[in-house]
């Protein structure tokens, strides 16, 4: 016995942690996510270090391009291309603050729709994984944040906060396939379902053969539901086929904000929004 | 005194393994279309294959999916589960397969990519109604694979000069470091 335990420990231990992965995926099921000692751990220690790896690698950057100009050029060329360089650097600079700016002036006047008391964050990384579409943003219980706000920014709407941790909090963007949110055509007015989809991108589901949509459609929020304000606008149409012969439209559609390169955004509680004419005030 | 030769711990392709999680959501972000990033944690799973025992790799494996799973959002022991088998299957693998060259990296890493890609999707599949296999498989599982197989054997052939330089880096500081000791 003590042999046949020797010879097979690997596919032994395989075996038995196929087991434990399955008796603790099956405990998971049907519960909130867990946002525990385990999570809160992982990414206190994680999020840290990679923002300090982020630095570091700027400053070695920093430090091999004065080198580079050390060893190079002539003391009047080097002093002339620092100055050249600085300028640069300042020129990028405010390129970079006129860029923040109208980024943040949009979010500002994101205020008429999600109300005063949004709270703006930034975007600290994103999930590792090709499974789930997900982000990191920097603020978390300690500012107030918590679960299923809606998360927007320039762009339009982006998700909810799927998991809150004392200093961060993980968002769920509307291409993850677990995302649905109740969306109005623009133009047609009339409600679907918009899900995301495996892969990127999303579709739009339950929208009968009848419908009037169009390549080229906006999607707005809906309100239905009660976690998203109401008139958001969140993704164009990009594709639609009638020809599936099924009860519904199977059309595809792409989110207006650029997912991939988030900085800033904006969370906000339903029960805080207001339509832009101010009139409506959803309750949870 | 005669001192007994040290075991080579590779404790480094364990750190990798567990900084390649984090660092593939922030500073290592290769998306491209269709939001699809090459599974780097995958890349450390499978050097940690090439180089440690099956145990090893199987337990290096099993940390940077639980690390990946706790930073996605997603189910707990999923892709823990898929990565620790993938460090199982590379470690096994590797007598059998293993040539040092960027064609049987890409080869390997792309079998490698679907095995753990297929396992996630059977457990999505099996949990969630939202990953049906008809959509994960050509949308995530083979796409992913191919960009991590391209990326992977990419890096691990760039790194080889590298890694040489710092074996030899290493050998004359141990061989500088005797000499000074035996003269003492």
């Amino acid at each position: 016995m003590k042999q046949y335990l020797q010879r097979h420990k690997v596919a032994l231990s395989l075996l038995c942690a196929l087991a434990l992965s399955l008796v603790w995926i099956t405990a998971q099921l049907g519960k909130e996510p867990a946002t525990g000692l385990l999570q809160q751990t992982v990414l206190h220690t994680t999020t840290l270090p990679a923002q300090g790896i982020i630095s570091a690698g700027s400053v070695l950057s920093r430090f091999w391009d004065g080198y580079i100009d050390l060893t190079d050029k002539a003391a009047e060329n080097r002093a002339l291309k620092q100055e050249l360089t600085a300028i640069g650097a300042e020129v990028n600079r405010l390129r970079e603050m006129t860029a923040e700016n109208e980024r943040l002036k949009k979010l500002l006047d994101m205020e008429t729709i999600t109300g005063k008391d949004s709270i703006a964050a930034a975007v600290i990384g994103r999930g590792p994984s090709n499974w789930y579409n997900t982000m990191l943003i920097n603020r978390g219980l300690d500012d107030g944040v918590t679960r299923d706000m809606a998360v927007l920014s320039d762009g339009g709407l982006v998700g909810r906060v799927a998991m809150t941790f004392p200093g961060q909090s993980m968002v769920l963007l509307i291409t993850d396939p677990s995302s649905a949110v109740g969306v109005t055509i623009q133009r047609t007015r009339e409600n679907c379902i918009l899900k995301g989809k495996a892969g990127g991108g999303c579709e739009i589901r339950y929208l009968q053969q009848d419908s009037e949509i169009q390549q080229g459609d906006t999607l707005v929020t809906s309100g239905l539901g009660g976690i998203y304000p109401k008139g958001i606008e969140l993704a164009r149409v990009t594709r639609v086929d009638r020809s599936s012969g099924g009860m519904f439209i199977s059309a595809q559609a792409m989110p207006t904000a650029d997912l991939r390169h988030l900085e800033e955004v904006m969370l906000t509680q339903s029960e805080r929004l207001e339509t832009g004419d101010g009139k409506t005030t959803q309750k949870k | 005194m005669e001192r007994l030769p040290r075991r080579n711990s590779h404790g480094w392709l364990i750190a990798l393994c567990m900084i390649m999680v984090p660092l593939q959501g922030s500073l290592l972000n290769l998306s491209v279309a269709g939001d699809l990033r090459p599974d780097m944690a995958l890349v450390a799973v499978y050097l940690c294959g090439l180089k440690l025992d099956k145990l090893r790799a199987s337990l290096c494996g099993f940390l940077a999916g639980l690390m990946a799973d706790v930073l996605a959002g997603g189910m707990l022991g999923i892709q823990a589960f898929s990565k620790m088998l993938s460090g199982w299957v590379a470690a096994t693998g590797k007598k059998r397969f293993y040539i040092n060259t960027a064609l049987v990296h890409w080869v390997l890493l792309f079998a490698l990519s679907i095995i753990d890609g297929l396992v996630d999707a059977l457990f999505l599949a099996y949990f969630y109604s939202d990953y049906p296999l008809s959509a994960t498989l050509p949308r995530v599982v083979l796409p992913q694979a191919f960009y991590t197989a391209l990326t992977g054997s990419l890096l691990i052939v760039a790194s080889e000069p590298a890694t040489r330089a710092a074996g030899t880096l290493k050998n004359a500081i141990v061989q500088r470091f005797s000499h000074a000791s035996s003269r003492l």
